[in-house]
């Protein structure tokens, strides 16, 4: 084959000498035009030389130019350099590691969700045979407590910053010296309900020998240990089981809140509180309270009492109940004064011997000695009162009093605080104050300079627990494992690592608790379930003579107005106060935020005229015995006549930036264990406080107040009806949605979804208003915390909330709790009114935000008929282009690099100006979705959940896909006659379902609604 | 347009102006000596202009969280003060359009002014959208331009993008017209200066040089036609529109039908409640009573009656249609703007937008300067309550119970309100000095026929004819 040769030129073709030559050549001169750019460099005389001059010039210029005030930004990446690498570590992928929270009060079992190495999430871990996977607003928003600033960053000695080689050096020197003199050492704790914890302090006393452990609770409960160890021969706390009860009286008993265990607690009654077509029956709840709790508020009956009647009553119930299961009965007490709802419920607890169950929160023997007769008497031990012994209460009262007197006599030289704060939450701070200072040695394991740490020579910071390891024993044999995910963040080091440091041990504490779990199985799987179980439930028998004898019947009288105490589903006994979630997370009964009040009841309010208007209160002076605090005024609707309510944890004034000052300390006014007082005086200052309230107006109904009222106004969003009416008819309350159905008519078409149809089913049945949704879908959505003035300004920025409405009778209202996030409508108002389509629809039923194209015209907030949409009104994430120009309270919760750590990195945070809401967790969705993909299988049901369906702890949150014929959510919707969407006749189309909440009630639902208050009608009140 | 008209009909220019003293008595506004009154007013409105920008950039520097708006009320002051201007802006193009088609004569005496205010209304109310954006260095997004995004438009669905086109097209055309009616008069100006001053040459360019040709008149005068049918539709379309930010959404006391016509009733009402504050103020201080008179007055307080009584019906209807309709959000809607927290808004709304006017009927009242003044500046206040009660008293209590919540103000939406109130005093102060307040051409055009001198001579005329025998008019 000849070779095709193409040429260019003749001189190419004929391969001229010249040609060659020029081709030779490295540089050709001959180009066209190149001699003209020749040419015209010459005469513009710029050459090498200027073209350098002139580069120089505009590198330098531009350098300059450029180099003013150019931010640096610090980058991390994240490398693997092939020491340390953990394989199952992948960027973007997170890991969950299973974990403990105990607060001193409540116990969860957590998954800790980290990514990239840094927790950002706590999931309840599902193994758990006690917390089934429910979590609590306090477990889930103690993840911030992790990236807290206000935590010390190491050790302290007086102000000044010291190492621990100084620390242990001094320390151990002192305690030697104390030990030499014969000197007594104390180590005052909380409840720490940890037998590792408990083995340190063994070692650290048998090298100081002169040690004793003294445990207090701020909200102390060692009155049924007390009680117990005559009634069930043994001084401890047992299990109970609310889901074995068909009858449950609380007695100023918070079990679904605050009391003893009460995300298991809650798991277990959630069980009986749903009635369903295969089992149509649901447990009766009657509480007596002395303030509206949530257990209140899911209780069917419930009876105010002042705390004084508290006796009375049981005495009265006991008496009912022993007349009708047979037993000796109690004279001598007054009668209280309800004696029908005695009967009624005497009946029905004998219709359910030992089926039933008698709890009380109240801190006195006497009571919990009745709790334990009557329970005695219907042989609820064994059945629903267990003996395992629970440990998440183990302070004792009458050693924190000697204490105190001991402290204040000299008898100690040195103290070891270790997460106790005496100074603060107890009525002894002053003394426990002075007394400090008198000492040899004083030292806090405390995480931040409280209170009392700061009046400590020493502080040597606990870690945080998810910087820890531990083992908890919430209930005896039952071990629960904290293990770090992270490294300690500051230079802290763990409470139980300091005493084994002091007492000579050579030891970690993991390798420490490793040797403790020894026996119980492979150390690294238990540590993957989070928890182990060595025991099951003991036998249990009740006394109910020796019980009884421990009541005096005939004593006991009160006077004059009744303070009642509580503590918060929120801040608790305030130990976690310096958390702005649990801060800005409403109460669910008073929907108020950053704030503790007095509560008076609604008829006080209105006997004695007083001006209570809704978000501005008046200031009250509150004087107990002599000692006075002033705080805000609200109506409780349930408060009982004759009494206040104020709640604990509040009015801190060394926790850090978020808590101090917010709310009055109430403990120093309260005697310690004792959570009531009489002869209370309220007086008003005059003063007025800015509430941060989310929810101002409490009923469905202020249409009342209008002519022409319907008695059934608006009762299509709270659907409800009585378990009679269920049985007897499946869609009772519900009745009207067949009607609505058939009008649902329009002339435009559906979208298709033909893949999945997200969709959401709330039962308000079992849902109990704890808020745990609520904090995680903050934690997990990265939603910013606002302060109480932006709340007071209607700017909070929960995606979620829940709505509380109450029913019937002011001073003694039924309470219903509604979630509510976007219903992600089919027919959404929001979607067409946007002029940048910032908001639209998916493929899959969701109403989504694109919030870089938003431009917050607002209009879709306004059209929103739930009102969900949020706006950011100010920068409150602190990432806004045009500079910090904050200037109002709270706004800087999120402006630390440390806490923002907790971002969710899945998730956008918001700029100023873009309005946000719920997406139904589309990061979670994409994940499954992707997961799914990757695996090749289809998508299952429940594979996706939702944060607030994972933190519920009764499970009353089912997140699925509406096409899925098998999914929940499909029977929820389509085949539970409970079921009913808001707003339905209006043709929104909502993705979130609600069902229909019944009460296991004799009486039909009362559809006339409590008054309400506003400033413009405040002179009604 | 010179025709016959009844001598009984009030002249609309007194004093026996010569077309001379015409061009002298509106041009001398624009000549002479600055006057102290004018100077301290246009400081003052400058400075709470200034004041009202100062609020702008707080807002924008701050967020919109500086106002008193909240998850509830995601509209209220900004979107109240909003309609309002825009409702004001609607007497300018309702005056120098409809009423050119309609050939009312009085016209020519308050259409330059009442143009201008429009102009200058609606400048103020171009603001309210803009910076009540979240994002306004955004704002950008809201128009469909081609992009790499997609592209990604805006969309079509929204009144609120139909807003941006109304009032657009709306400021545009009105622009348009009151300067197509200010070329001659701007001409006249230049003719009345020393030519080749620079005050000449302004004019003159103002003027596109203006000679004044028949060909020029001509054409000017088929222009104006065509704008004025232009501007017809939007007169209507501009309120309608504004008002189907409130009719196409969901919320109980917005939507409703009858939004449109009562809108565009409510701004022509309160239009011609400004046109008659500012120009009463005008014509003593500028002293053009013989070219804006009281039958000018009584005119616009005809109209005054009759868009009142419209918006009253408007709001009886809506009261009727709510309890006829069944919807029990829509009853309390309205039970609760009448009877709720914010009652006395409704009832501020009510008296002075339906009561007040309807003193009107009486003769002696409607001719009455300080009787007018005075409800002039009621209406002026209850049409902003209107627009109030339209937005808060709908939003605050709508569907859920559990958002329900209250409204305040603060001072950046106060400050943003009176700001915008200083821009346009500001603008028409400057209005005043520097251009013919009254429109020099059209008032000479009717100078014949309704000037009093032509008004004797018909009266004269019609005697000789013995058409009226028994007439005794003086003028």
């Amino acid at each position: 084959m000849t070779e095709i040769r193409y040429w260019k030129s003749l001189a190419e073709l004929n391969e001229t000498p010249e040609y060659k030559d020029e081709v030779a050549k490295e540089f050709r001169e001959d180009i066209a035009g190149l001699d003209l750019v020749d040419e015209a460099s010459k005469a513009a005389s710029s050459g090498r030389r200027d073209f350098l001059k002139l580069m120089g010039f505009s590198v330098s210029a531009a350098a300059i130019a450029t180099s003013c005030k150019t931010p640096v930004n610090k980058a991390v990446p994240y490398v693997f350099d092939g020491r340390d690498q953990i394989p199952e570590v992948v960027p973007g992928i997170a890991d969950f590691f299973a974990t403990t929270f105990f607060d001193g009060t409540s116990f969860v079992n957590l998954l800790a969700k980290t990514r990239e190495g840094r927790p950002i999430k706590l999931e309840g871990n599902s193994l758990s045979p006690l917390t089934k996977g429910g979590t609590s607003a306090r477990s889930q928003a103690s993840i911030l407590g992790l990236y807290d600033v206000s935590r010390l960053k190491g050790p302290t000695k007086g102000d000044k910053a010291i190492s621990w080689d100084q620390a242990d050096k001094e320390i151990g020197a002192k305690l030697n010296e104390i030990a030499a003199a014969g000197g007594k050492v104390a180590i005052l704790s909380g409840t720490l309900a940890s037998p590792s914890t408990k083995s340190a302090i063994e070692k650290f006393k048998s090298k100081y020998p002169n040690t004793s452990h003294i445990a207090y609770d701020a909200n102390s409960l060692s009155a049924i240990r007390k009680a117990n160890a005559s009634s069930i021969g043994g001084s401890f706390i047992p299990s109970y089981d609310f889901s074995k009860a068909k009858v449950i009286v609380g007695f100023n008993c918070d079990f679904l809140g605050t009391w003893l265990s009460p995300v298991e607690f809650a798991g277990q009654y959630a069980t009986n509180k749903v009635p369903t077509k295969e089992k149509p029956t649901m447990l009766r709840h009657h509480q007596f309270q002395s303030t509206m709790t949530i257990t209140g508020a899911a209780a069917d009956y419930r009876y105010p009492i002042k705390p004084s009647e508290e006796k009375l009553a049981l005495i009265a119930l006991y008496n009912a109940v022993a007349a009708k299961v047979g037993g000796s009965g109690l004279s001598g007490a007054k009668a209280y004064s309800n004696k029908a709802a005695i009967d009624k419920i005497a009946t029905e607890l004998a219709g359910a011997k030992g089926s039933s169950l008698i709890v009380s929160g109240t801190n006195n023997v006497e009571i919990q000695a009745l709790t334990n007769a009557i329970n005695g008497i219907l042989g609820n031990y064994g059945s629903t009162i267990l003996g395992r012994a629970m440990n998440t209460k183990e302070g004792n009262d009458e050693d924190f009093a000697k204490f105190v007197s001991d402290l204040k006599a000299g008898a100690y030289s040195g103290l070891i605080i270790y997460g106790a704060n005496p100074v603060y939450n107890t009525s002894s701070g002053n003394e426990v104050k002075e007394a400090i200072s008198k000492l040899k040695l004083s030292v806090s394991f405390n995480e931040r300079a409280d209170e009392t740490s700061s009046l400590a020579q020493y502080i040597c910071p606990d870690s945080h627990y998810l910087e820890s390891w531990n083992i908890y024993e919430p209930k005896s044999g039952y071990y629960s494992f904290s293990q770090p995910v992270i490294n300690t963040i500051f230079d802290t080091r763990q409470a139980q690592q300091s005493l084994l440091n002091w007492a000579g041990e050579k030891i970690s504490y993991h390798d420490f608790i490793k040797n403790q779990a020894a026996g119980w199985g492979n150390w690294e799987s238990n540590l993957e379930n989070g928890f182990v179980e060595t025991a099951s439930n003991a036998g249990i028998s009740c006394n109910v003579g020796a019980a009884l004898a421990n009541v005096q019947a005939a004593s006991g009288s009160a006077n004059g107005m009744e303070l009642f105490v509580y503590e918060k589903v929120s801040v608790g006994d305030g130990s976690l106060a310096n958390n702005p979630l649990l801060q800005e997370m409403p109460d669910p009964i008073s929907k108020t935020t950053w704030d503790n009040y007095i509560n008076v009841s609604y008829s006080y309010a209105v006997e004695n005229k007083l001006k209570l208007w809704l978000r501005e209160a008046p200031i009250a002076k509150l004087t107990v015995g002599g000692k006075s605090i002033e705080l805000p005024l609200m109506i409780s609707f349930g408060q009982p006549k004759g009494t206040f309510s104020v709640a604990l944890g509040y009015g801190r004034t060394k926790a850090g930036k978020v808590a101090d000052n917010v709310g009055g300390n109430i403990y120093p006014l309260i005697s310690n264990g004792v959570y009531s007082a009489d002869g209370v005086k309220i007086e008003l200052t005059g003063k007025f406080a800015k509430m941060g309230m989310n929810q101002q107006y409490s009923t469905l109904q202020e249409d009342n107040n209008l002519p022409g009222k319907p008695r059934r106004y608006r009762n299509g969003i709270i659907k409800e009806a009585n378990l009679k009416q269920y049985q007897a008819k499946e869609n009772a309350g519900n009745e009207d949605r067949e009607e609505i159905k058939k009008h649902l008519q329009t002339m435009y078409s559906y979208h298709p979804y033909q893949g999945h149809h997200w969709g959401m089913s709330v039962d308000m049945n079992s849902c109990i208003g704890c808020g745990a949704c609520v904090v995680a879908c903050n934690v997990e959505n990265n939603i910013p915390i606002v302060g109480r003035t932006e709340v007071y300004r209607g700017h909070e920025m929960h995606w979620m909330r829940i709505d509380r409405y109450f029913s019937g009778d002011p001073d003694n209202p039924d309470v219903s709790f509604q979630p509510m996030m976007c219903q992600h409508c089919d027919n959404a108002p929001c979607e067409n009114v946007c002029p940048v389509n910032a908001t639209n629809h998916s493929s899959e039923g969701l109403n989504q935000m694109a919030y870089n194209r938003c431009i917050g015209t607002r209009y879709c907030a306004n059209n929103c008929p739930f009102k969900v949409r949020r706006f950011n009104w100010l920068d409150y994430q602190g990432n806004d282009s045009f500079g910090k120009w904050n200037d109002y309270d709270g706004a800087t919760y999120m402006f630390e690099d440390l806490t923002r750590m907790v971002l969710n990195p899945d998730v956008n945070v918001r700029t100023r100006g873009v309005i946000e809401k719920c997406s139904m967790c589309v990061q979670r969705i994409q994940e499954g979705k992707l997961n799914a993909k990757k695996a090749g299988r289809p998508l299952q049901d429940g594979e996706i959940k939702t944060a607030c369906q994972t933190s519920c702890p009764t499970h009353a949150i089912v997140f699925g896909d509406m096409n899925d014929g098998n999914s929940e959510l499909h029977k929820s919707f389509f085949e539970n006659e409970r079921n009913y969407h808001l707003f339905e006749e209006l043709h929104f189309q909502t993705s979130i379902g609600y069902k229909v909440k019944v009460r296991n009630k004799d009486e039909e639902p009362a559809f006339e609604f409590a008054p309400v208050m506003d400033e413009d009608n405040k002179e009604k009140v | 347009m010179s025709h016959f008209e009844s001598p009984i009909r009030e002249p609309l220019i007194t004093g026996n102006k010569t077309w001379k003293d015409i061009t002298n008595d509106i041009v001398v506004n624009t000549t002479g000596d600055i006057k102290p009154l004018w100077l301290i007013s246009v400081l003052i409105s400058a400075a709470v202009a200034a004041f009202g920008v100062f609020c702008i950039g707080w807002e924008v520097c701050y967020g919109i969280g500086t106002w008193g708006a909240n998850k509830t009320v995601g509209w209220a002051w900004d979107i109240t003060n909003f309609v309002w201007w825009i409702g004001i802006g609607h007497a300018g193009t309702l005056i120098s359009a409809i009423l050119l088609l309609f050939r009312q004569k009085w016209r020519t005496g308050v259409n330059r002014a009442a143009e201008a205010m429009t102009i200058f209304a609606v400048v103020c109310a171009g603001l309210f959208p803009v910076f009540h954006m979240g994002r306004v260095w955004d704002a950008f997004f809201i128009f469909p331009y081609p992009n790499t995004r997609g592209p990604l438009w805006t969309n079509f669905d929204s009144p609120l993008l139909w807003d941006v086109f109304a009032i657009s097209t709306y400021f545009s055309v009105s622009l348009l017209f009151w300067y197509t009616g200010l070329v001659p008069d701007f001409g006249t100006i230049r003719d009345q200066a020393k030519p080749g001053t620079t005050r000449w040459k302004i004019y003159n360019i103002l003027s596109f040089g203006w000679v004044g040709e028949a060909k020029h008149w001509e054409r000017w005068e088929s222009l104006s036609l065509i704008l004025a049918g232009l501007s017809t539709p939007l007169v209507l379309s501009v309120h309608t529109i504004v008002s189907f930010d409130f009719a196409t959404s969901v919320v109980p006391g917005w939507h409703t039908t009858i939004l449109p016509p009562y809108f565009v009733a409510g701004a022509i009402f309160s239009g011609f409640a400004m046109v008659l504050t500012l120009m009463l103020v005008a014509r003593k201080v500028m002293k053009l009573e013989d070219y804006i008179t009281i039958a000018h007055m009584e005119s616009m307080n005809k109209i005054l009656l009759l868009t009142g009584s419209m918006v009253g019906t408007a709001y009886l209807t809506e009261l009727f249609v709510a309890w006829y309709s069944g919807s029990i959000y829509e009853q309390y809607a309205f039970a609760n703007r009448a009877l709720g927290p914010l009652w006395w808004s409704y009832w501020i709304m009510m008296s002075c937008n339906l009561i007040f006017p309807q003193f009107f009927w009486i003769k002696k009242l409607r001719r009455h300067i300080g009787f007018t003044f005075f409800i002039s500046i009621v209406v002026n206040i209850g049409m902003w309550f209107e627009r109030f009660v339209i937005i808060v008293t709908s939003l605050y209590r709508d569907y859920l119970p559990s958002s329900w919540i209250d409204y305040r103000p603060t001072w950046v939406e106060v400050g943003l309100f009176v700001g915008t109130g200083g821009i346009f005093m500001t603008l028409f102060l400057l209005f005043c000095r520097f251009f013919p307040v009254v429109a020099i051409a059209e008032v000479k055009s009717i100078l014949k026929i309704s000037g009093n001198q032509g008004k004797k001579q018909q009266l004269e005329e019609v005697k000789e004819q013995k058409v009226y025998e028994n007439v005794e008019i003086n003028y």
